[in-house]
């Protein structure tokens, strides 16, 4: 079973897009109780993400952290806007494409003029297309 | 040394085995079976060990690295491992001398070791607690915190608890703190000192934590840490602390409503055991009060409602023009209530949770400063805040006597227990009593001063639709509800709201020539306020009086209609018996009306041949809009005379003017506007009503000024721009609208054509040109003529004529109508016949310098028809010259046209 956990972090460490992804239907129920885990989990992998980036021209940073099962995937926009991705099994190529077809449409969701940068996104549209590519690359 | 060569030393501190070599000596010599009798081996690490107790360390470095290989190459690897970990030792003793840096990897190795192969983590422990003080030495603390990670996967919960916080320590004192980690580890450790009842601890590591986490928005892992701190200082007893960890998890929330429902209840119990436990009462967060929405109301409208500071300008502005040099007021804090009259006070309290919360026995706190106030402001009883809503809470009250109250809170029962229960979740049955307090920018302050006149508008009925530029109006009628006489009414409004409030009996024409003068006034200086001062001298208590209202709808889709009423009490004295000023009030009103789309005109303007003193105006209605009927319309030109001209056939959605200059506009600038008649041209044929305007008199005013004193030329009215006002009506089965349309016409502008004083010098008589145009003259007769030619053929209609004299010279000057061509006015709208000059035809006349006279003659027409009544020819030279001087024939002046219905045709 393939869990994933998708956030964007703004400049000041704040999430400003969060998503759940799983590979299993009812696994809702359970996940409810952990949730806050993602969030510390992501939010500690910040300090590598900040450290890694520095080290690589690419703005894919491949997994930077580790935690228990979840490892911790990122990568960082030109604006130094993070997107990071929990991950219970290793699927490197799938992520890579994810990010880039994210980051291609968090371009244009951050080019409308009536959005503040940092500021959290409330889009159903945005939220569709993430779920959109995180069927087709995630398979989930 | 059997324990030497078993490979069990290492387990044992180091203090006991200087006993081993310099205490008691080993009495048997080694050969316990199954140990390895590696014999060089244990030689090695013999003199590796001496060499480190000598402080040899270098040498005890490559004495324990010789061991470390041998041992686990012979497959020891428990004695490999504390080799290996005596050879990082060696090498971190020669610090800060080493040639090579502190090898970790030995050390992890070790680790490895010893918590695969042996069962005891003691040893693990410890070797990694001396790692620890090493690397921390170096400050290599990232490496610390993996070594340290390695051991937290432990039963042990105190022991890992202690380990995490360590590791979380070592993230912070990293070269570049990891901050984030530090948080992550502390909540860690704190999870682990819970579970090993360590609270005091746990709670330490999540206050610690919490720095971090609060204000960046990660709400579930902050819901958490603030759930885990309550439940922590709930089982210390703490409720204090207790509450404000779950008061944050119930003033906003992104859990689940459910989720939502059991802190609510949660920090309810909480809420209730500190109020048992300290009998003070609750200071409640919950529901949240916008501060920026409470308000005092003083009229009975919806709650909330707030009249902005619009008013406050009109009022200000209301107060300067009446008392331009007194009446100081000093505006206090707060609202200002009056005695024995109801006021009104909302309170918005914002609900941000998903569970709908009960609030009971909702109670205002406030205090009373005057001497024995008996007043009581009741209470709510019963009230529901839904769910991610805002609710007014409105208190009713009035004021018995003059001082001051102070509004600082409200006290009130808060549960969950819901009408319209829909949760599956357990709710709380407990109505815990609590106060919400306000901070104290936010109290409110009403200054309650003694009785005063009250004026209320009733009978007011504006329609909310209306369309551009229409002309609405409705009774207004005031009264004064108070105890005390109201004085010096005055209505005042802004300018775009173009309210006017006249007599009930007032005539329409009165409005539109208001609307007029308002239009132009807005057009030269927007923005500004239109002020009817001392309508009403005093309205008793008790009595009314009725007026009518006035608004024209002068903005596109919204029009605001808004004014206030201005009046004061009687002039009061104070207590030395010296008069002070009166207190003012106002009545406010407002009203929005959706406005639709209006008449529009579009006017063409083409100028008659010999210059630009007389031009052609046919002004279309645009196509889009089309009234029923077109009225009259009028101008505040005294620049321009205007003529109407019936097009035939009549067609109501255009009409066609002859605007010609005023020869007299330049001297009457010393005239005031107000005294300045406006012009009105009736376009209803049949209406014989028609006034020539005031000109005629105006003229008598100022004509007869020296020409030679007057001062230069009034800008203002020169730039003034030129427009009519066209009235019009539309009527359908719905609505009966009447309204003013405002037509500018560029092309009749500011540019000066007057006629001019000529010096004297210009005629001699080899100016020919200047010669001709010795005098000029003006045509004043009705511009439409309506006859019934069926019942009497001729008609007759009587002409005045002004001839001006234009030089400062005595003139001669002879009328002749008797042999002039009289061609009617050319042109597709006109017809080509012609008309006779009856009675006397001819003058001759001498007038004297700059001096004017008038004569009279009498056109006779036979059919109707539009014709050019300048048709008779005029001569003039100047007398002082020479008194045989032969007369000079003068150019003809414009065309005036005269307009000539046949009723027959019409009826």
């Amino acid at each position: 079973m393939s869990n994933y956990y998708f956030v964007i972090v703004g400049h000041k460490d704040n999430p400003i897009y969060e998503q759940e992804f799983s590979s299993h239907r009812n696994a809702d129920v359970k996940k409810e109780d952990h949730r806050h885990l993602n969030q510390f989990i992501a939010h500690a992998s910040l300090d590598l993400v900040d450290e890694h980036m520095w080290n690589t021209s690419s703005m894919y940073l491949k997994t930077v952290d580790k935690f228990n099962e979840w490892y911790v995937s990122a990568f960082v926009t030109a604006s130094k806007i993070r997107f990071i991705i929990l991950h219970n099994i290793r699927n490197e190529d799938g992520i890579k494409s994810f990010f880039n077809d994210v980051y291609e449409v968090y371009i244009k969701f951050s080019m409308n003029p009536f959005y503040v940068i940092n500021s959290p996104i409330k889009s159903s549209n945005f939220e569709r297309k993430i779920q959109l590519f995180a069927k087709r690359n995630l398979n989930v | 040394m059997n324990k030497l060569l078993n490979g069990k030393l290492y387990i044992e501190p180091l203090f006991a085995r200087l006993k081993v070599f310099f205490g008691k000596a080993p009495t048997a010599p080694s050969s316990s079976p199954g140990s390895r009798t590696a014999e060089p081996l244990e030689q090695i690490r013999k003199v590796a060990d001496l060499c480190f107790l000598c402080q040899l360390y270098e040498n005890a470095y490559q004495f324990y690295y010789t061991a470390k290989k041998d041992l686990s190459s012979e497959g020891a690897w428990i004695s490999a491992a504390s080799s290996s970990e005596m050879a990082a030792l060696s090498k971190f003793m020669q610090q800060p001398r080493a040639q090579r840096s502190y090898p970790t990897q030995y050390v992890d190795s070790a680790i490895d070791t010893y918590l695969n192969r042996t069962s005891d983590d003691y040893v693990a422990l410890r070797c990694v607690m001396l790692s620890l003080e090493c690397l921390s030495q170096q400050k290599l603390y990232p490496d610390a915190a993996t070594q340290l990670l390695r051991l937290t996967n432990d039963e042990n919960d105190l022991k890992c608890a202690l380990l995490l916080e360590q590791v979380a320590h070592c993230y912070l004192r990293a070269k570049r703190p990891m901050l984030r980690k530090f948080a992550f580890y502390l909540v860690l450790a704190g999870h682990r000192f819970g579970k090993a009842s360590q609270r005091h601890c746990a709670l330490h590591c999540y206050s610690s934590a919490l720095q971090v986490y609060s204000n960046a928005g990660w709400r579930l892992a902050l819901d958490h840490i603030y759930f885990t701190l309550g439940r922590h200082f709930l089982s210390l007893n703490n409720f204090t602390e207790a509450i404000t960890s779950f008061e944050q998890l119930v003033v906003k929330s992104s859990q689940s409503s459910i989720q939502q429902l059991l802190f609510l209840n949660e920090y309810l119990e909480i809420a209730n055991r500190y109020k048992e436990t300290f009998k003070e009462n609750i200071s409640y967060r919950i529901p949240s009060i916008q501060y920026k929405r409470n308000t005092v109301r003083f009229e009975m409208t919806e709650p909330g409602y707030k009249f902005d500071s619009e008013f406050e300008n009109l009022e200000d502005i209301a107060r300067n023009r009446l008392y331009p040099n007194g009446l100081i007021i000093f505006k206090k804090k707060g609202f200002e209530a009056v005695e024995n009259e109801t006021v009104w006070v909302d309170i918005c309290v914002v609900n941000n949770l998903d569970v709908t919360l009960s609030l009971k026995d909702v109670n205002l706190k406030f205090e009373y400063c005057a001497t024995d106030s008996k007043m009581v402001i009741p209470a709510i009883s019963n009230i529901l805040v839904k769910a991610l809503s805002k609710q007014y809470l409105t208190f009713q009250f009035q004021p018995d006597m003059p001082g001051s109250i102070r509004i600082f809170g409200l006290s009130y029962k808060l549960s969950t227990r819901n009408t319209d229960a829909s949760f599956n979740a357990p709710q709380s049955s407990l109505e815990l009593e609590g106060v919400q307090l306000f901070s104290d920018e936010h109290t409110m302050e009403l200054t309650v001063v003694p009785a005063m006149p009250k004026l209320l508008v009733s009978n007011l009925f504006l329609p909310s639709t209306m369309m551009f530029n229409e002309i609405a109006s409705s009774p207004l009628t005031i009264a004064n509800v108070g105890p005390k006489t109201a004085r010096n009414l005055s209505f005042v409004s802004p300018s775009q709201a173009c309210c006017v409030v006249a007599d009930p009996q007032t005539e329409i024409k009165s409005i539109n020539e208001q609307f007029l003068r308002l239009f132009a006034d807005k057009q030269v200086k927007p923005g500004t306020v239109v002020m009817q001062k001392s309508l009403i001298s005093s309205l008793a208590a008790g009595e009314e009086v009725h007026l009518r209202l006035w608004v024209q709808s002068s903005q596109l889709k919204q029009h605001k209609i808004e004014f206030v009423i201005y009046y004061e009490d009687g002039e009061t004295f104070d207590e030395k018996g010296k008069r002070t000023d009166p207190r003012t009030r106002f009545l406010r009103y407002r009203h929005e009306a959706h406005v639709l789309e209006g008449v529009h005109f579009d006017p063409k303007v083409s100028w008659n041949s010999g210059g630009k003193s007389s031009a052609l105006v046919i002004a279309h209605v645009s196509k889009d809009s089309s009234p029923s009927k077109l009225e009259s319309f009028c101008c505040d030109s005294k620049q321009w005379l205007l003529q109407h001209l019936l097009t035939p056939p009549y067609v109501p959605q255009n009409f066609a003017f002859q605007a010609r200059s005023s020869p007299d506009s330049r001297r009457i600038k010393n005239v005031r506007e107000e005294n300045y008649n406006i012009q009105w041209v009736n376009l209803q044929s049949g209406d014989k009503n028609f006034q020539p305007g005031g000109l005629d008199k105006l003229l008598n005013i100022t004509f007869a000024q020296d020409h030679a004193s007057s001062a230069p030329e009034d800008s203002a009215s020169e730039t003034k721009p030129f427009m009519i006002a066209v009235q019009w009506a539309k009527v359908d089965e719905q609505s009966n609208r009447v309204g003013q349309s405002y037509v500018p016409i560029t092309e009749l502008g500011s540019s000066s054509i007057l006629p001019e004083i000529l010096p004297m010098q210009d005629l001699s008589s080899n100016n020919l040109e200047a010669l001709h145009r010795i005098v000029k003259w003006s045509i004043y007769c009705k511009s439409e003529v309506h006859h019934h030619f069926d019942i009497e053929c001729p008609c007759i209609v009587p002409v005045d004529i002004i001839i001006f004299n234009q030089h400062n010279c005595t003139l001669r000057v002879t009328v002749d109508a008797m042999n002039s061509q009289n061609v009617a006015a050319g042109g597709d709208l006109l017809s080509s016949h012609s008309f006779t000059w009856v009675g006397k035809a001819f003058y001759d006349l001498e007038l004297p310098p700059c001096g004017q006279h008038s004569i009279q003659m009498h056109a006779y027409f036979t059919q109707s028809g539009t014709f050019n009544i300048n048709s008779f020819d005029v001569w003039a030279t100047p007398v002082a010259s020479n008194k045989q001087a032969q007369l000079i024939p003068q150019t003809r002046q414009p065309a005036f046209l005269l307009s000539v219905f046949n009723d027959a045709d019409i009826f």
